[in-house]
């Protein structure tokens, strides 16, 4: 009996511990030691720039970007080159007169 | 300075305005980050975790809730997040013992002293951080933001995001659990 009053007053001695406690201060220089953890934690230029474009849309983007481009550089090669060939074809032919060539042309070359 | 000037301030990235906000509310995000994790190097780190937090996600306070109380939820869930790191660590020990191969106890075995208590309850109050650290998480929690803390019901109900009454609830459960902690301790060590 006298255990059960003994126990109930350390528990409520335990329990009343904290009423009047104190605000616990962390060390003096606290502040100093964040703004040089935000400074280790800023990341560097590269890191924002891949950061930047990692992100699901800006990299959906560029892709689609790159493929248009993509597009755009073969369909206007292919569109180019017949007419590349074609006044290459009559430079040459003005030249060197291919279109009149006969088999008289060959056989009577003047020097 | 009023509080929302310098949320205005630090949203513009204030060396001044960030410094002063650490100056204001450290010891409260310090207090209650070593309530809950009860280790004083590690509440000093995670106090400094928090504020960098604050720094770099300031553009997420959209000033719904007062300052204050979003400092309380960030320092909450990181000390949280620590506990979590740390059973997974208390873990793994296990595991590595079962091999042979431990080198360093990995969770504290030593009695916490809260720097706040006179001197002649430090070994009650000993006892009762132990019986806290028992307690179900929201309780335990709850149970340091109105004792350690010494916030308001509202107050704890605007950080956890509960009614009054569930407040109330919480913290008749705690003190339900950690009287029969402490019942349970006494008869073993009197």
């Amino acid at each position: 009996m006298k255990n059960n009053l003994s126990i109930e007053n350390k528990i409520d001695a335990a329990l009343s511990s904290v009423d009047n406690i104190e605000r616990a201060t962390p060390s003096p220089f606290f502040s100093a030691k964040v703004m040089s953890k935000i400074r280790r934690s800023q990341p560097a230029l590269w890191e924002r720039w891949s950061s930047f474009f990692l992100r699901p849309t800006i990299a959906f983007a560029t892709i689609c970007l790159v493929i248009v481009i993509n597009a755009f550089v073969i369909y206007s090669n292919i569109t180019g080159s017949f007419s590349l060939n074609d006044q290459t074809e009559l430079t040459l032919s003005d030249e060197y007169s291919v279109a009149t060539t006969s088999l008289y042309d060959i056989e009577n070359v003047t020097p | 300075m009023e509080e929302s000037i310098l949320v205005e301030r630090l949203k513009k990235k204030d060396s001044a305005a960030f410094k002063e906000i650490v100056d204001t509310w450290q010891a409260m995000v310090y207090n209650t980050v070593l309530g809950i994790i009860q280790n004083p190097e590690d509440a000093e780190d995670i106090a400094q975790d928090v504020f960098v937090q604050v720094y770099q996600s300031i553009e997420n306070f959209k000033g719904q809730s007062k300052f204050s109380t979003w400092l309380y939820r960030i320092a909450v869930s990181k000390a949280l997040d620590h506990l979590r790191k740390k059973k997974r660590k208390k873990r793994f020990g296990f595991i590595q013992s079962l091999f042979g191969k431990n080198d360093e106890l990995i969770i504290d075995a030593h009695d916490f002293f809260h720097p706040g208590i006179i001197l002649e309850n430090k070994q009650n109050a000993a006892v009762l951080f132990k019986a806290i650290a028992s307690l179900p998480q929201n309780q335990g929690i709850a149970f340091v933001l109105n004792k350690v803390e010494g916030l308001s019901y509202q107050q704890i109900g605007d950080i956890m995001k509960l009614s009054l009454s569930a407040v109330d609830s919480l913290l008749q459960r705690a003190k339900t659990n950690l009287r029969k902690y402490l019942q349970n301790y006494y008869e073993h060590n009197l």
